[in-house]
Parts: structure tokens; C-alpha cells; sequence
């Protein structure tokens, strides 16, 4: 359990280190924009690539669809629910509509996390059998 | 350990994703590191709750994964590329997306 803990907080960890991309200093515009198409690029073809594509092959076509479009009609409903202003307060917010996008995409994210840690127990759990 | 590195790589365009609309709303860079961070740490708390409940859960794994893939694609769709194309620069935008197709296939590549 405390091995489970331990890598998975340092797996975890890596989205603070992608967090820490823009901690150097404010991007410029173009940059800005790069980066964010270079996130989704990666995004897109790891979701369809890995994902997906494990997905297909462990269940076949059905689950794997039924939890696609659950995936992405969640994160829909969620843009609804979610308030328009004022959803986080921080100092100095020019723009609120982007803070609120980060926050949309923190929780989404977040929404994701069962896919990622199944994987960590399953291989420490074979790894104890082979032992 | 390599397969905690492969997760821990591929949340990192997903904490980039998180941060960089949060820096570019003005909020401090604190803000936007802490989010990320706080995101990635749901990680453990999934953990041990699929560790407990191990073999009901890892029949839910396909619908898991697909789950996540829908939940991405869709965050890259509606908001991602819509926010950067509000800045202009489209063509800066594609030219990233296009290098993150290259450095994900390429990741592959080398892990197979």
C-alpha cells in the first residue's frame, strides 16, 4: 500500500512539472499559443494512440465507445454547470474567462485520474505474484 | 518505476494544459503551479482507492481508458485550441499541435 502511495505521488508529480513549464516566466503571445497547441497535440494522439487504442483491444468496440462519448458529455455538462464568474478568486486575474477555462481543464483532468492509477496497482500486483 | 515515469511523462502536457490558461488569466505563477500540482495529486487518493477495491475495478479498466480519452479530446476541442486561436497566431498554435503529434508518435517509437 505505502509503495502504491509513493509512485503514485511521484507520477502525480508530473503535472506539476508540466505546470512548471510557464513558472519561468510569462510566455509571449506566440509562445503562449504554441505550447497550448503543442499540449493538445500531445493530448490528442496519446488519447487515441494509448488509450484508445488499449481500450479497443481489451473490451472491443462497444465499451470502449460508451465510455468515450461518457467522457466527453461529462466534461459538456460540466462547461454548463460550472459558474461563469467568480468561480476562483485570486489576486491580480485580468482575464476571469481564462482562469475559469484552466480551472474547466484542472477538473477534467483530474476526472481522468482512474484511467492512469489503474494501471500503477495492476503492475505492482503482478509484479508480487512473479515474485 | 518505468511505469510510474510513463504516467509521470504523460501528465506533463496535461499540467501544461492546466497552467498556461491559468497564468495568461493574470493570476500569480504560485496560482497556476499549485493547481497543477493539486491536480496531479488526486493521483495517489485514485490509487489507493483502486487498490482496495483491485478486482471489481479493473473490470472497469476499457471503460476507464476510453473514458479518459473522451474526456481529453474534448478538453483539446472545446477549449484548448479555442483559447489559443482568442490570442491570434493560429498558424503558431497548428504548428504546436503538429509537433505534439510528432513528439507523441515518436515517444511511442522508441518505448516499443
Amino acid at each position: 500500500m505505502v509503495s502504491i502511495v509513493l509512485l503514485s505521488t511521484l507520477a502525480g508529480l508530473g503535472t506539476g512539472l508540466g505546470g512548471l513549464v510557464v513558472l519561468v516566466r510569462k510566455p509571449e503571445e506566440k509562445l503562449f499559443v504554441f505550447l497550448i497547441g503543442l499540449a493538445a497535440g500531445l493530448m490528442i494522439m496519446l488519447s487515441f494512440m494509448e488509450l484508445l487504442s488499449d481500450s479497443l483491444r481489451i473490451s472491443g468496440l462497444f465499451p470502449a465507445a460508451v465510455g468515450f462519448i461518457a467522457g466527453s458529455l461529462i466534461l459538456f455538462i460540466l462547461d454548463f454547470l460550472l459558474p461563469h464568474k467568480h468561480i476562483v478568486s485570486e489576486k491580480g486575474v485580468i482575464d476571469a474567462k481564462m482562469l475559469r477555462t484552466g480551472t474547466l481543464i484542472a477538473i477534467g483532468i483530474s476526472l481522468t485520474i482512474f484511467q492512469r492509477v489503474l494501471l500503477l496497482p495492476q503492475a505492482i500486483h503482478m509484479r508480487q505474484k512473479s515474485a | 518505476m518505468i511505469i510510474t515515469i510513463a504516467i509521470a511523462l504523460n501528465n506533463i502536457p496535461e499540467g501544461m494544459a492546466i497552467a498556461l490558461p491559468i497564468r495568461m488569466s493574470g493570476a500569480s505563477r504560485w496560482a497556476e503551479f499549485r493547481v497543477a500540482l493539486l491536480s496531479g495529486l488526486t493521483e495517489p487518493a485514485g490509487a489507493v482507492i483502486t487498490a482496495v477495491f483491485l478486482t471489481t475495478l479493473s473490470e472497469l479498466m476499457p471503460f476507464a481508458l476510453s473514458f479518459a480519452a473522451g474526456v481529453m479530446v474534448f478538453i483539446t476541442v472545446d477549449e484548448l485550441i479555442p483559447i489559443a486561436h482568442e490570442h491570434g497566431h493560429e498558424h503558431f498554435t497548428s504548428f504546436g499541435l503538429i509537433v505534439g503529434f510528432i513528439l507523441t508518435l515518436a515517444l511511442l517509437a522508441a518505448i516499443r
